[in-house]
């Protein structure tokens, strides 16, 4: 199978608030990053919260996101986070 | 016989039982009771955990530190890498090393709860888990880096990896320069276990 994303790539975390076990932090939400590198396909957080353990696997990606997008100002640090493709939005930027 | 300058320390087990030591308790008995671990599994677990420190790590950080081709290796492939080279690690989930470079300092955390690579460094510390450190180090590492001592110059990069998924990730600091003549056993103790969480530098004393 062919992973949906490729580095280098700009996405989207989805500004999703599900009541539900999930592994994305609220700080990463809605936010833009660039695919740094696929990481292989790992069971699902979510799934297995529920001790459902033969569901799909997903895709897991790690995403940079820089200081400034994340929290405004010049600063040139970043932060990397761990993300299941369902989570992710391929972000357009030709437009 | 000398005579005892302190008052008698109180036994632990005749302390009140407090409510984690019944869940804990509980849940032990009911997983052996029915069936789910065996005892046998049970003291080879509390022997893997007990035996899990940050001299592992240091150890395999000083290897690289002398031996380039490990250390591309170790970079590469980490788990494949310890297993060729003798470390039981078919019960560690994957692990990432992150290298410091010059003018990029790397640091560890898990904001979402306390993943750590407890293989290569033991249990983490308080702080670790504490809403402080996993809050803030995303937010203004480098504030939080200097108040455990650490700063970092302007022109550094600090690279924050949130540890959100299935992978552990471990820091590889830098060699500090002038450690030529340095014993195997000296270099370890440089390698500490802030140094490879990423909130501290080795360095030469």
């Amino acid at each position: 199978m062919s992973s949906s994303f490729s580095a280098g790539e700009i996405v989207q975390v989805s500004n999703l608030y599900p009541k539900t076990h999930h592994r994305v932090p609220k700080y990463l939400k809605g936010k833009i990053g660039q695919v740094e590198t696929y990481l292989g396909e790992f069971e699902s957080a979510e799934n297995l919260s529920y001790f459902q353990f033969d569901k799909d696997k997903q895709e897991l990606y790690r995403v940079r996101f820089t200081h400034a997008c994340l929290w405004g100002g010049a600063q040139s640090d970043e932060v990397f986070a761990d993300l299941a493709a369902p989570w992710l939005r391929l972000v357009d930027t030709k437009k | 016989m000398t005579k005892h300058h302190h008052p008698t320390e109180p036994d632990q087990d005749s302390q009140p039982v407090s409510e984690g030591e019944i869940w804990e308790t509980t849940l032990r008995e009911l997983l052996l009771a029915k069936g789910i671990i065996s005892k046998p599994e049970l003291m080879a677990q509390m022997n893997q955990t007990a035996s899990q420190s940050a001299a592992i790590g240091a150890q395999i950080i000083a290897r690289a530190w002398k031996d380039a081709a490990f250390k591309e290796a170790l970079l590469q492939n980490p788990k494949s890498t310890l297993a060729e080279h003798g470390y039981d690690v078919s019960a560690m989930p994957n692990l990432i090393i992150v290298e410091n470079k010059p003018h990029i300092h790397n640091v560890v955390v898990c904001t979402l709860c306390s993943c750590y690579p407890r293989y290569m460094l033991g249990p983490p510390p308080e702080w670790y888990k504490s809403a402080a450190y996993r809050a803030r180090i995303v937010k203004e590492p480098r504030e939080v880096l200097k108040e455990f001592g650490l700063s970092i110059d302007d022109d550094t990069k600090i690279c924050v990896y949130d540890s959100t998924a299935d992978l552990r990730y471990l820091v590889m600091p830098a060699c500090p320069d002038d450690v030529k003549g340095l014993s195997d056993e000296h270099l370890s103790t440089l390698i500490t276990r802030d140094t490879m969480i990423g909130v501290a530098v080795p360095r030469l004393t």
